[in-house]
């Protein structure tokens, strides 16, 4: 079975026209289909990536959210996520307090007080947080071009 | 322009003939159908993905959502769910077993199947004589799914029993979001 695309050439001229076999255009495109179908991934699952210690071989104790009593000079900030909000810490002083909702902006609104992005920010999170939240508050912290985020460490 | 009521037939290429039985064949618009069919191949094209499918998510977890994302990379990976604690495909522990408001965070099955994981890759590792660093860096990261809605409290265990066994890069899986506020919406 075969298509004719068009008149042939006319006064001699050699055609341009080409003709199209349609069984095998059909089944090439089928198997296409076919192909693509099965190995289509339909759900597209992404990465947040933060390290549990910059040595890479000492683990965490507990990450139970305390006090900070002091600044340390490992870190620039210390954000501490509870049930009822975040805070952040900076030098062992309360710089900012807000709701998991507002983390995207407020964060962005204090980013200026640290060098981006080579800051390292240590975040502690509540037991009792849910999971979801912990994610929104580093997402937060990648959102402000903070890319040293260590999750858990006392 | 005068309206006309519809024909009752609702494919007029389904041709009647006269008082006789309804016909069972219908004729094939070729062109329409190549069209569509190439249609298809475009969308199905644009939407491929060499990478494939990195991880396959149980029923029962339902990942966060977040804005500032990456590619997810092929590594081990340990899913948190509701019920259980996978590691690799393979069940290692009860999710509810460490939920339980203590401080202590050891997983011993998880930390055994992590440990011969990592013999194993280190094992590869030295027969295949892999010196690139990017290669040795590979051998501490790990991918960590867990169900949005789970208490920190077992996703800190994970995480504690993961850095103990030397993984400490790890990438927790997320649905990516558009800018909305919707990354930071929780549980309505």
């Amino acid at each position: 079975m075969g298509v004719d695309l068009g008149p042939q050439g006319q006064g001699g001229k050699r055609s341009v026209d080409a003709e199209l076999n349609l069984i095998p255009f059909i089944d090439l495109l089928s198997v296409c289909i076919l192909f693509l179908l099965m190995t289509a991934v339909w759900v597209q699952i992404s990465k947040m990536s933060a390290f549990s210690s910059a040595s890479g071989n000492t683990y965490v104790e507990n990450s139970e959210v305390g006090s900070v009593n002091q600044g340390r000079e490992d870190r620039d900030w210390d954000v501490l996520v509870r049930g009822a909000g975040v805070e952040v810490f900076q030098n062992g002083q309360r710089i900012s307090n807000f709701k998991v909702e507002e983390a995207m902006d407020k964060i962005d609104s204090l980013k200026s007080k640290i060098k981006i992005p080579e800051a390292k920010v240590v975040l502690r999170v509540a037991d009792e947080v849910a999971f979801e939240n912990m994610i929104a508050v580093l997402d937060a912290l990648t959102n402000a071009k903070i890319v040293n985020i260590t999750v858990g460490e006392i | 322009m005068p309206i006309y009521a519809p024909n009752k037939r609702i494919n007029p290429t389904i041709k009647r003939r006269g008082h006789t039985r309804k016909t069972v064949f219908a004729s094939l618009f070729l062109t329409s159908m190549v069209d569509m069919f190439a249609i298809l191949v475009i969308f199905l094209l644009q939407a491929f993905s060499s990478e494939g499918e990195i991880i396959v998510l149980p029923s029962g977890i339902e990942l966060p959502k977040a804005i500032n994302t990456g590619t997810l990379e092929r590594v081990a990976s340990v899913m948190i769910s509701k019920d259980e604690i996978t590691f690799e495909g393979k069940s290692v522990a009860k999710t509810k077993d460490y939920l339980n408001g203590k401080q202590e965070w050891e997983i011993r099955p998880l930390q055994d199947a992590l440990r011969e994981f990592k013999q194993n890759l280190e094992a590869q590792a030295l027969a295949n004589r892999e010196v690139d660093p990017a290669a040795a860096m590979d051998l501490q990261k790990i991918n960590i799914s867990a169900d949005r809605r789970l208490p920190y409290e077992i996703v800190r265990k994970v995480l504690n029993n993961v850095s103990y066994e030397g993984f400490p890069a790890f990438s927790f899986a997320v649905f990516p979001a558009s800018k909305k506020k919707d990354a930071t919406k929780t549980e309505e």
